[in-house]
């Protein structure tokens, strides 16, 4: 049967894939700029990142109507619930996309510390949480909507790995501790992407099967 | 909390018409129990029989058991009028009897049951129990049926607290009315089920997600799901009751 | 759209406005009668109203003056042992109508109701002959009013009964669930709820009981006198109009007018009463 609210929700998930998709953008084009050192790259993270906070504003707005006029309940409630927590993770997965455009300039305006690996591979396994999550966003697939918070403790764990690394480096030689800040605060920020990407995920969960997954209790 | 009002393996029928589908539903003294579901469900067909309503229709009948206060109403000593003294009941269009003052109206019941004592105090206190005091005071002569649709459905509420029953069955009572008198209905059966426990039909979700405690989803004369109100209509568990209360059918 | 689309052709407009004036013709047709009677009546009569008309007995031939006292006193009384006998058992029979009408003996009773309402007036006043004159040996009062109770007994069942299945059903159900017995239910909420269309009903039934004759002619006959028994033959308006109107006296045919004028002015007025009463119920909804 069609439903008038469908209408909405169909609008609002079209909404949030395209505010996705930015923000797929943006992480990309950060880390392409940092691996293949093409400083001038960042600027587009700061173009994708003004439009990912103008759909922010717009779908926290739609939200709004959507709840006055349509007054949903169970899985439309569920749904408008995880659109508007997705909104906000998604607005900070761009923020942290700047912040590695940034950090990553930063980098670039010295001389490299090392070869990058760690970084990359982090980053790879970190874009691709992110497209898992806002796929099974649009799949209502709880299968990948648990994988990705299976990946995430595999993220946490390289992100301490590159600290215990660079921290060798910085007390070794005083002359590296910026880059290897510079280093560190990537990898802070994606670590903090993987995170909106898990909260993402649970939110998936919470819609499709009504369970609350979140801080540790399990599907 | 133990339940007052509980009914087992409850069947009604018109005729041959099997319209209540062997329910079987606990009600928690002092709480307010919405029963939705489309229309024809069968809800108010089990509302009626909680008082023994369903019986006046012609050829229907009601197999099962419905225990109030842990006894059955459908006893073969009792007599169902005296049964209906317990559970009152209101219904969906405001109806106050005609040819009667407000005050008469509240009072008919113990009148013409037999308890004429302190007539006056009773109906000032289920006036004031029906939120409705306040406005009639002065005119307690006046018609029932003078009072506005809003007034007239807490008169007949206050009818039917006047009889001091512990549980109250409302049948779709806010479907007749404007949404300031319903607002005040819905906020007066909230305040009600400090003391006295309320069956409510209603084919209002909003409603019944905001002033019961817990809601019974009913389909085809089957109970479909019966939960606590803030689970039901978060995380219903049967797919049907997904459907029903996201208006995917009904 | 273009306006021109609405406008209506010259010749439908034309018929249409035929049509209308055919109507307000009819309509003034059906009304002459009324008011040529009234008129005609009224004329007749109302120069011969006076307090002696109300008061006095009718003079022997010959005299002037004179009225017919006794005829409205013997009427008021017909009809009110009419009423007493005739009005609680066509109540019952109406309630019985309509809160059982389910049950095979409420058909039989309603079709049996249906067939005394068809039966002319002057058969029912051969049947209180035959009923209670033969048996007595004597006109009498009793017998015109028990004939004047059995017209009554229908039309007071009839409107009951509907005044009845006016009330919704969901005022019955009401009172059965505040646990109140079927049968208080029914006298003291329902009929309660249909007092007003009922007594409506009563008045318009007496109305026209008042001015029947040909049953009277049968039982209460006539009588110079004041009526003093139920037993005694007793004086009524219309049989007086009756007696009086084909009388080769002048002075009696003016009281049989004034008479007439009398038993039309009780009707229209018991009639706009009611009309007034109703309406006045209705607005105050």
């Amino acid at each position: 049967m069609d439903r008038s609210i469908d209408q909405g929700i169909v609008k609002l998930r079209e909404k949030l894939l395209l505010m996705g998709g930015y923000v797929e953008k943006a992480i990309e084009e950060a880390i392409q700029a940092l691996l293949e050192n093409q400083p001038t790259r960042f600027e587009k993270v700061h173009a994708y990142e003004s439009k990912i906070n103008v759909l922010h504003k717009e779908v926290d707005e739609d939200c709004l109507k959507f709840l006055a006029i349509q007054s949903p309940l169970a899985a439309d409630l569920r749904f408008i619930l995880a659109v508007i927590k997705i909104n906000t993770d998604l607005e900070r997965m761009g923020d942290q996309a700047v912040n590695i455009a940034l950090n990553g300039k930063e980098y670039l305006g010295h001389p490299p510390l090392k070869p990058l690996i760690d970084i990359p591979r982090m980053a790879e396994q970190t874009q691709f949480m992110v497209k898992e999550a806002l796929d099974s966003f649009v799949q209502r697939d709880l299968a990948l909507a648990t994988d990705v918070l299976d990946r995430d403790d595999a993220v946490d764990a390289m992100k301490s790995q590159i600290f215990r690394e660079l921290l060798t480096y910085m007390m070794g030689d005083p002359k590296k501790i910026e880059q290897s800040l510079n280093l560190i605060l990537i990898s802070r920020n994606l670590e903090r992407i993987a995170d909106h990407a898990t909260n993402i995920a649970e939110d998936v969960i919470f819609v499709v099967s009504g369970k609350d997954v979140r801080h540790g209790a399990r599907l | 909390m133990k339940p007052i009002v509980e009914a087992k393996n409850l069947n009604a029928y018109f005729e041959n018409f099997h319209a209540v589908k062997n329910v079987s539903l606990a009600v928690p003294e002092k709480s307010l129990v919405a029963l939705i579901g489309p229309s024809g469900c069968g809800k108010s067909t089990f509302l009626r029989c909680l008082n023994r309503m369903h019986e006046e229709i012609p050829k229907a009948r009601v197999e099962g058991e419905v225990l109030l206060g842990g006894s059955s109403i459908y006893d073969r000593k009792l007599d169902p009028v005296a049964v209906r003294r317990s559970i009152g009941m209101v219904f969906q269009k405001p109806n106050p009897f005609p040819g009667m003052s407000i005050f008469e109206n509240v009072v008919v019941g113990l009148k013409l049951t037999g308890s004429r004592d302190r007539m006056d105090q009773v109906a000032e206190e289920a006036l004031k129990g029906a939120a409705l005091w306040e406005e009639v005071k002065d005119k307690l002569k006046k018609p029932g049926t003078s009072l506005s649709g809003g007034q007239q459905q807490r008169l007949c509420i206050a009818r039917a607290l006047a009889m001091k029953p512990p549980v109250l069955l409302m049948d779709e009572p806010t479907s007749a009315l404007d949404p300031i008198s319903t607002a005040k209905v819905e906020e007066l059966m909230i305040s009600l089920k400090k003391s006295v426990t309320l069956i409510v039909v209603t084919h209002n979700m909003q409603q019944a997600a905001r002033v019961s405690d817990r809601t019974a989803f009913f389909l085809m004369g089957e109970l479909v799901e019966y939960d606590e109100s803030s689970t039901l209509f978060t995380v219903p568990k049967d797919a049907k009751t997904e459907q029903y209360i996201t208006g995917r059918f009904g | 759209m273009n306006p021109a689309d609405f406008q209506i052709s010259i010749a439908r407009r034309l018929k249409n406005r035929f049509v209308i004036l055919l109507l307000i013709a009819l309509a003034c047709v059906a009304l002459i009668p009324l008011i040529h009677v009234l008129h005609y009546v009224y004329a007749q009569g109302l120069p011969h109203w006076n307090l002696n008309f109300f008061t006095e007995l009718p003079k022997p031939v010959g005299e002037s003056g004179g009225g017919l006292g006794n005829a409205v006193v013997g009427s008021f009384f017909l009809v009110l042992v009419a009423a007493i006998v005739g009005v609680p058992v066509g109540i019952l029979v109406g309630i019985f109508l309509s809160e059982y009408s389910r049950s095979a003996l409420a058909g039989w009773v309603r079709t049996s109701i249906e067939l005394l309402s068809g039966v002319p007036s002057i058969v029912l006043g051969i049947f209180a002959y035959s009923a209670i004159v033969v048996p007595i040996g004597h006109f009498s009062m009793l017998a015109g009013s028990f004939a004047l109770a059995v017209i009554l007994l229908p039309v007071v069942a009839k409107t009951t009964e509907e005044v009845l299945k006016l009330i919704p059903s969901h005022i019955r159900e009401a009172g059965l669930a505040l646990g109140i017995p079927r049968w208080k239910v029914t006298l003291r909420i329902v009929l309660i709820a249909a007092r007003s269309g009922i007594t409506t009903g009563v008045a318009l039934a007496l109305a026209r009981v008042a001015g029947e004759t040909a049953p009277l002619l049968f039982t209460a006959l006539s009588s110079q006198h004041w009526p003093r028994s139920l037993l005694e033959p007793a004086a009524s308006l219309p049989v007086q109009i009756y007696s009086f109107a084909l009388a080769p006296f002048e002075e009696w045919n003016h009281l049989a007018w004034a008479a007439a004028s009398v038993l039309v002015s009780l009707t229209l007025v018991t009639n706009l009463i009611m009309k007034w009463a109703t309406r006045s119920r209705g607005e105050s909804r």
